[in-house]
């Protein structure tokens, strides 16, 4: 039996999740709601709300489990990337837990636990797999071999998705936080009412500042002829960028299947709670013989269960860190 | 510097002012949504042999990249700040004293953190493909 207790605090929410023999018993997170009202997250007062939250939600995570704190055999946390000062209140508190516990620490890569999101609910993805992870400040492919073999291949050179989804929010005057406002009207939408651009780039790269620059110019122009032109054409204006964004995404998920021959494909991280997305991957799923998996919601955005997930492969592997072990705000694989 | 330029042509452009700003430490890009100021730092920081991936600090608020001809380059977008307090919360303060370069994404959300001598660049949109580009290598004017 391994019982982990992890540890999530990179950006704005503070959550603990409880998992035994890589089956997640909890997963709770506390949301900072302070954060809409900047129209984004704010680093202070981010970690000031980690350091109010961790002590009640690592309570709740191990009440909801059933767990004793006696009985956790290792503590993990998130140990990059994210926001510094956010990072080093969950890594403090779980270095100071498994110094008292007298039990191994495990720092688990923030954006290798989103791709291993997948592997907490049936049916699993067979490996190898290839995930989109998409986010509010990451857009990558990775290609997973095992838990622990996991390799981007290909990644954003500008904006990520979530932000390319926040900012044409912001271009058509809708409030914070506009990605998910955006998928609200696209649903009301046309999505090819209008043609917005789709960057060249080689490889298995992705850009989406190109996108914004073209929203931006199509506003200006068509506000010109009418002031009121965003107003009468708010739902097809939604439609047409979600769609234009998700074609650059699975355009490139296509070209991995084809360069890798993997056909499991799986999808991760914020963004990936967008509707459009979750029918697009299943559509072109279905259509190219690709096996699809989407997580549950809870775990696509920030939540200690992904990163339970991926200590559990690491404790199996004895892959343990010392108490010298800082955070950092950016990381490689 | 007063240069109109496309895309094609920021390879050249980031040679260009680069020669005119590197005793500059510390670079302000001003320019609205969507003009190219990630993608002229991207041209820039390719230039000066970064290899680590350069992408939009909007989320992260500064990225930090090391280049075999700058050092140590921190890459930051003030954009989700608020104003003086919160950047100099969030670190930018020390990026800046650090003395490594520092290339400043919507540096007028904080501009009192901005130190005297800084190397200022300004973008305009002209059309679609097109941008005006105007250096100024200059003492920043603070408010008082």
């Amino acid at each position: 039996m391994a019982t982990i207790l992890a540890i999530e605090s990179s950006c704005d929410e503070t959550s603990a999740s409880v998992c035994v023999d890589g089956k997640i018993l909890s997963n709770h997170i506390a949301n900072q709601t302070v954060h809409e009202q900047y129209g984004g997250v704010v680093p202070e007062l981010a970690s000031r709300a980690h350091m109010q939250n961790i002590v009640p939600v690592v309570d709740v995570a191990l009440k909801n489990a059933n767990i004793d704190l006696s009985v956790v055999d290792a503590i993990a946390f998130t140990q990059a990337p994210g926001l510094i000062g956010s990072l080093l209140v969950g890594a403090q508190f779980a270095k100071s837990l498994a110094l008292s516990l007298n039990k191994p620490l495990i720092a688990v890569h923030h954006m290798q636990a989103h791709v291993l999101a997948n592997l907490i609910d049936d049916p699993k993805p067979e490996f190898p797999f290839l995930c989109l992870t998409v986010s509010g400040g990451h857009t990558q492919i990775v290609k997973a071999s095992s838990p622990n073999e996991l390799k981007v291949i290909g990644e954003t050179i500008d904006d990520a998705a979530g932000e390319a989804f926040d900012k044409s929010a912001k271009l058509l005057g809708l409030p914070y936080p506009g990605g998910p406002l955006i998928d609200k009207y696209a649903q009301q939408g046309n999505p090819t009412a209008f043609k917005f651009a789709e960057p060249q780039i080689p490889e298995l790269n992705f850009s989406f500042s190109g996108l914004k620059t073209s929203v931006l110019y199509f506003l200006q122009a068509k506000q010109k002829e009418d002031p009121e032109f965003i107003n009468k054409h708010v739902n097809d204006l939604c439609a047409s960028i979600q769609s234009t964004i998700i074609n650059i995404l699975m355009k490139k998920v296509k070209k991995a299947v084809q360069q890798t021959g993997i056909t499991n494909v799986c999808i991760a991280g914020g963004v990936s709670a967008n509707s459009g997305l979750r029918t697009t991957l299943t559509e072109w799923g279905e259509k190219n013989g690709w096996k699809t998996f989407i997580p549950q919601f809870q775990y696509c955005t920030d939540n200690a269960a992904m990163i339970a997930i991926t200590a559990y492969y690491k404790y199996l592997q004895a892959d343990f860190v010392d108490l010298s072990v800082s955070p950092t705000a950016r990381a490689n694989w | 510097m007063v240069k109109t330029y496309n895309i094609a042509e920021l390879d050249s452009l980031a040679r260009e002012i680069w020669q005119e700003g590197k005793s500059f430490k510390t670079w302000a890009f001003y320019a609205p949504m969507g003009a190219g100021k990630t993608t002229l730092v991207h041209s820039l920081c390719e230039f000066l042999g970064v290899k680590e991936t350069i992408s939009s600090p909007t989320f992260a608020l500064i990225n930090e990249y090391s280049s075999p001809v700058a050092g140590t380059i921190f890459h930051m977008d003030w954009y989700r700040l608020k104003d003086e307090q919160e950047a100099v919360q969030a670190g930018m303060e020390d990026a800046i004293l650090s003395n490594n370069y520092c290339f400043i994404e919507w540096p007028e959300k904080a501009e009192e953190i901005l130190p005297e001598n800084i190397f200022r660049i300004n973008i305009e949109l002209v059309d679609e493909n097109t941008r005006r580009i105007t250096t100024s290598a200059k003492a920043f004017n603070k408010k008082d």
